[in-house]
């Protein structure tokens, strides 16, 4: 791909332009004097960036660079697998979005920690709820952002011939760049350029693969390969038993509703728009990205003795396409890591900058310009532990941290932020469920033999319970805020 | 069975289950909003 470097570096250095270009348009929405104009786009998304924004940030990297290698060891299981993220998506925001939608402009909620501490109390105790929520996200998103950080700088580093350092460095510079600029705004704006990119590559590959080999000569040279490729016994990685792989469903549900990284974008829509205008955009997309792990398939049977399976994408890329069309396609694996890195960035800084401003300094009065001033400062900030971060901390700590971070934070924030939708607890049942979830989730991935899927739903699981428990035994002592009333009456 | 492999036979089925049934939710729901000024 040498000869094409000079192309790779003008195809990213365009798509730095754009990124910055959007970044700097959507800055419009965040110079007002609400603060939600940063944090939740000034509740300006349409249906369509909206969609964009979700199946962008739910779809990471791993889609298409570690799903792929997941399927050319496993089989087709991991095809499954992938899938269950498009339908949890769908679910989400068909039954799910709409009221926490409500519920947050009710209660003027900015973020997902504001949110559950609003919900849950008033007073000093909501500050606690407030701040502990912030403190998880920070812990367990910084150390995500870390290894996506890490992942982009990869790739990057391959693509243009640079080293690690310097390729991570560029990335999350550009980055940095215009979500400071234009908050949740321009990260939802340039998550949806980036999903067009994305189906667009998917469009791509599945054509240069079934133009190559018809879908019944994949199958029947895989069942040549090994038949356990497309019929397993169990569903290995993800479980013993066969449905195992049936459980991504929930978790990837799950992962759509409460983590706040996903969940803030349900807060950032426009009054008028209804979900279901939304859901006819995420289902297509999700089913159009879900097919990129068949990569690993086609790698398999084309290409069986690859030495290492994450080696899968590279291959491909490397092997199979045009030079030209290779670097594009990266670019749009690039998008892919972005989008999720971007989002993750403006959810720990807004942690930062807002709910840990709001839980130590409840009665300060600073102006509009120097909270944004603030939003802004910590994007920059955060972004440079990360990249600090990804420099100086072993590499095995980083990839294992990342998958602790997702699974666990799902855990810490089940029982205030979608369990409240059906019954709701007080601060304490709040703040119990919070640190169960952290504890179990946390033990079960670091200190036993359970999948990352059946770990974090052991988690969800307590945490639930706790929530439900410690908020009866306390009730009499902390009461929940009374909003029911105006809340059910308006809904 | 569609091509007797349990992982693509669930992967095909649902993927198409879940676009029938998402533009069927789409439907239904811009007709009832169609609908709601008539019967207003």
């Amino acid at each position: 791909m040498n000869d094409y470097n000079w192309f790779n570096w003008a195809l990213l250095l365009g798509s730095f332009a754009v990124l910055i270009y959007m970044g700097f348009v959507s800055s419009r929405v965040v110079n007002s004097d609400d603060e939600s104009g940063f944090l939740i786009a000034g509740r300006s998304l349409g249906p369509f960036v909206g969609a964009g924004t979700i199946v962008a940030t739910g779809f990471s990297g791993w889609g298409f660079m570690g799903s792929p290698g997941v399927a050319y060891e496993f089989g087709a299981v991991e095809v499954l697998g992938n899938f269950f993220f498009a339908p949890a998506m769908v679910i989400a925001v068909l039954y799910f979005a709409s009221f926490l939608r409500k519920q947050a402009d009710r209660l003027g909620s900015c973020t997902i920690p504001e949110y559950i501490a609003q919900l849950h109390g008033r007073g000093p105790m909501a500050r606690v709820v407030q701040g502990v929520a912030a403190v998880i996200t920070i812990l367990l998103l910084l150390v995500f952002l870390t290894s996506q950080i890490k992942a982009v700088g990869l790739l990057g580093a391959s693509w243009l011939g640079i080293d690690l350092d310097s390729s991570a460095t560029m990335m999350i510079a550009v980055i940095v760049l215009y979500t400071m600029l234009g908050g949740l705004a321009a990260v939802a704006w340039t998550d949806t350029l980036m999903v067009c990119g994305m189906a667009l590559a998917a469009v791509v590959m599945m054509v240069q693969m079934f133009t190559d080999l018809s879908p019944s000569e994949l199958i029947g040279r895989l069942n040549d390969i090994d038949p356990m490729l497309l019929n397993p016994v169990n569903a290995q990685p993800y479980g013993e038993n066969r449905s195992s792989v049936f459980l991504v469903l929930p978790y990837a549900f799950l992962f759509t509703a409460v983590l706040p990284y996903m969940a803030v974008r349900f807060l950032a829509f426009k009054p008028g728009v209804r979900f279901h205008q939304v859901a006819i955009w995420v289902a297509p997309l999700g089913c159009l990205l879900s097919l990129v792990p068949i990569v690993g398939l086609y790698v398999r049977v084309t290409h069986p003795q690859l030495a290492e399976a994450d080696q899968t994408m590279p291959y491909y890329l490397a092997n199979y396409l045009h030079p030209v069309l290779g670097g594009v396609i990266t670019l749009f694996i690039l998008f892919a890591m972005k989008s999720t890195a971007n989002s993750l960035l403006h959810t720990v800084s807004s942690a930062a900058s807002h709910d840990l401003r709001k839980a130590l300094f409840p009665h300060s009065r600073a102006s509009a310009s120097r909270v944004l001033w603030l939003n802004r400062s910590w994007v920059v900030i955060l972004g440079l532990v990360g990249l600090v971060m990804m420099l100086y901390a072993p590499p095995f700590m980083l990839s294992w941290l990342g998958i602790l971070g997702t699974g666990t934070l799902l855990a810490v924030l089940i029982g205030p932020v979608f369990l409240s939708s059906i019954w709701r607890g007080n601060s304490y049942g709040a703040l119990a469920s919070m640190l169960s979830g952290l504890m179990t989730s946390g033990g079960c991935l670091l200190f036993s033999d359970l999948g990352w899927v059946e770990g974090p739903l052991i988690g969800c699981a307590v945490s639930s319970l706790m929530y439900v428990s410690v908020s009866k035994l306390t009730l009499s002592r902390a009461p929940r805020p009374d909003f029911d009333h105006s809340l059910t009456a308006q809904a | 069975m569609i091509i007797e492999a349990w992982t693509l036979d669930w992967f095909i089925t649902l993927n198409i289950t879940l676009l029938i049934l998402t533009v069927a939710s789409y439907a239904r729901r811009e007709f009832k909003q169609a609908d709601m000024p008539s019967k207003g």
